[in-house]
């Protein structure tokens, strides 16, 4: 009865209430869809990479050496010679290295030439190796991996054959068309992205572009595949490469050698800790959208104790009749309670479907273009936490109409 | 004697040197009906507030069918009230937005008495006793006219068969026609229910109806007092 008294009331004057529900949905579905991302942006960036020591590419800014070998974003300010990353790689102290050569696409996903050692030593989360869905490892020259993602959207299957464009963007003009892959392997998906990469071999990206000049394809010199020979493909040079130590109290001292390498300027950066670096200058940031959330929230909820108080007192006669009846002036202090609660309540319904459906519609989106994995369920312990809160917050706001109300009916 | 205030005093501060009620002995018999006449500021609401037990006393005795109000706290108040005493405003007598059945619901509610199993027969018998057509039951009171709303008015201040009725000048707002039925409705009710009643009206051509007929200045002693300055004035 004292449910159905507070729903009823609130459905007597539901055109004022429906625009403070929005107000409030509005509020909660910023303040969750904030958090959530928030946190699955964390948790994605932090189990990209892991087992990985060192990271080396040519000198430019610690974040864009890690953004763009691990997470595809952005581009790298130039490459490493070949012989650099073959010097560098026999140092005593490393066990092994995975090179990187970035630069091309298929449908907006990117082409990454490595080696297969790739498969063998890169690991995600905690320590996860990669493993293959369907197929292997490439071994011929125009043979190609795919990830998870890749193979879902482009619905391709084992022995499918695929052309790849030249430069990065969904659509290119300049195709390498001569040079069709086929696929061989598959990966399961990481929820990293390696699901948006197709893998090749480093002299796959070398046949590719012989003929090429200054990213042009120049008429009647294209390859042929029979006609090339693996050995005489060795690259010139590589994006960057991954580096595994053989114990890890040396990896500073490997790192200061490879930043002073005389050769060549190169940079070698930790990833968990440019990982950690790249956060605290995130930190203010990630704050002041807290902070804005948490406004805009008790924004809605000063609306919401405004409409609630300036009903109370066109409400004066019910509260008499309540009293009348036996009502304790805590019962009518309750019902306003109540009647906040349920809008409250309502509100996180709706901002937690809103967010449900804006995820379910987005996370291809945000995977793609910014390689980060965001789980659609967002019910998680500490959001949950935040809707109790939320609760919390509009029963501290509503206090003054409910005392209010309750100051009436003594 | 079932009702009586004796010695009793209110004052709506506890700094006020000047009390609003002063009541040196007043009682009525269970079952009997009395009509309290009398002018608006004379402490008539004062007087039923205290009654009902939504005004604690602040000196001197309330005592209603052997249970003392002033003895109690406020929740005992409520719960007495809930149980013992139905109630009938001059208008707006229901919730507006909640249906007659959920409207008399919210009274059982409230009362001790409510457990009973029957509760919803309870209702329906009630509601046809006083003929409102079972075609409104589940109207929104706003959309009731005032005369039936007086009616489920009655109805709701009968449904936990309080000992005592308060009627607070249930006919200024209804016709010459609809003043009748609701008081015959009424009387036939008290009557029927052994209640005793407590009926305030400006409207002398009504105390015809009572056992006993009361002016509010008589009772209040601080009423008597102001008219007997205010003649020495003149």
């Amino acid at each position: 009865m004292f449910f159905r008294l507070a729903y009823k009331s609130l459905l007597d004057r539901k055109g004022s209430i429906l625009l403070t529900l929005l107000a409030i949905s509005v509020s909660i579905f910023v303040l969750l869809g904030i958090e959530h991302i928030r946190q699955q942006a964390k948790e994605s960036f932090s189990n990209t990479v892991s087992g990985t020591d060192l990271i080396v590419g040519a000198r430019t800014s610690n974040l864009n050496l890690l953004l763009y070998s691990v997470f595809r974003i952005g581009n790298a300010t130039n490459n490493i010679r070949w012989e650099t990353y073959q010097q560098v790689a026999g140092h005593p102290n490393i066990d092994w290295t995975i090179p990187i050569s970035l630069g091309d696409s298929h449908q907006g996903y990117r082409v990454m030439g490595t080696s297969t050692d790739y498969f063998e030593h890169y690991a995600y989360g905690a320590k996860r190796s990669l493993e293959f869905n369907q197929g292997q490892p490439f071994d011929g020259l125009f043979e190609v991996v795919l990830g998870s993602e890749v193979a879902n959207k482009l619905e391709y299957k084992i022995g499918d054959s695929l052309v790849l464009a030249h430069g990065l963007g969904a659509t290119s003009f300049s195709n390498h068309e001569d040079s069709p892959f086929r696929v061989i392997g598959i990966l399961k998906a990481t929820g990293t992205p390696v699901d948006q990469t197709l893998h090749v071999s480093l002299e796959a990206i070398e046949a590719i572009h012989i003929g090429w000049q200054q990213g042009v394809k120049v008429a009647g010199a294209a390859p042929n595949a029979d006609d090339m020979d693996i050995s005489e493909l060795a690259p010139d040079s590589i994006t960057a490469f991954m580096v595994g130590l053989t114990s890890k109290i040396s990896t500073f001292r490997v790192q200061r050698e490879i930043n002073d390498y005389p050769h060549e300027p190169l940079l070698a950066i930790l990833p968990g800790i440019t990982l950690t670096e790249f956060w605290q200058t995130l930190a203010t940031t990630e704050n002041t959208m807290r902070l804005i959330s948490m406004l805009v929230l008790i924004a809605a909820l000063l609306g919401l104790s405004a409409l609630l108080l300036a009903s109370i007192r066109e409400r004066q006669r019910e509260i008499s009749v309540m009293r009348v009846l036996g009502a304790s002036p805590w019962f009518i202090f309750l019902l306003i309670q109540i009647e906040a609660l349920l809008i409250t309540l309502t509100a996180s319904i709706i901002a937690a479907v809103m967010l449900a459906i804006t995820l379910a519609l987005s996370t291809d989106l945000i995977s793609a273009r910014f390689g980060l994995h965001i789980e659609t369920n967002f019910l998680s312990e500490t959001n949950l936490l935040l809707l109790v809160f939320v609760m919390l917050c509009s029963f501290i706001v509503c206090l003054l109409p409910s005392i209010t109300a309750y100051r009436r009916a003594l | 004697m079932s009702l009586s205030l004796s010695n009793l005093t209110f004052s709506y501060s506890p700094t006020d040197s000047s009390p609003t009620l002063r009541i040196k002995h007043w009682s009525l018999d269970t079952g009997n009906t009395v009509f309290v006449q009398g002018p608006s500021g004379s402490g008539k609401s004062t007087f039923l507030n205290i009654l009902c037990g939504m005004l604690p006393a602040t000196e001197g005795e309330v005592s209603l069918f052997g249970n003392r109000l002033d003895q109690m706290n406020s929740r005992q108040r409520d719960q007495f009230r809930a149980n013992n005493i139905g109630y009938v405003f001059q208008q707006f007598n229901l919730i507006q937005y909640l249906d007659i059945i959920d409207n008399i619901k919210l009274a059982q509610q409230f009362s001790k008495k409510a457990a009973s199993s029957n509760a919803n027969e309870d209702i329906e018998h009630l509601l046809n006793s006083l003929n409102i057509d079972p075609q409104h039951w589940h109207k929104p009171a706003r959309s009731l006219s005032i005369g039936q709303q007086q009616r489920v008015a009655i109805a709701r201040a009968f449904i936990n068969q309080p000992r005592l009725l308060i009627v607070d000048e249930p006919t200024s707002s209804l016709d010459h026609k609809n003043r009748d039925d609701f008081m015959s409705l009424l009387m036939k009710k008290v009557e029927d229910t052994k209640a005793t009643l407590i009926f305030v009206s400006h409207d002398q051509t009504l105390s015809s109806h009572f056992s006993r007929v009361d002016s509010i200045s008589e009772i209040n002693d601080l009423a008597s007092e102001k008219r007997l300055e205010s003649e020495a004035q003149h």
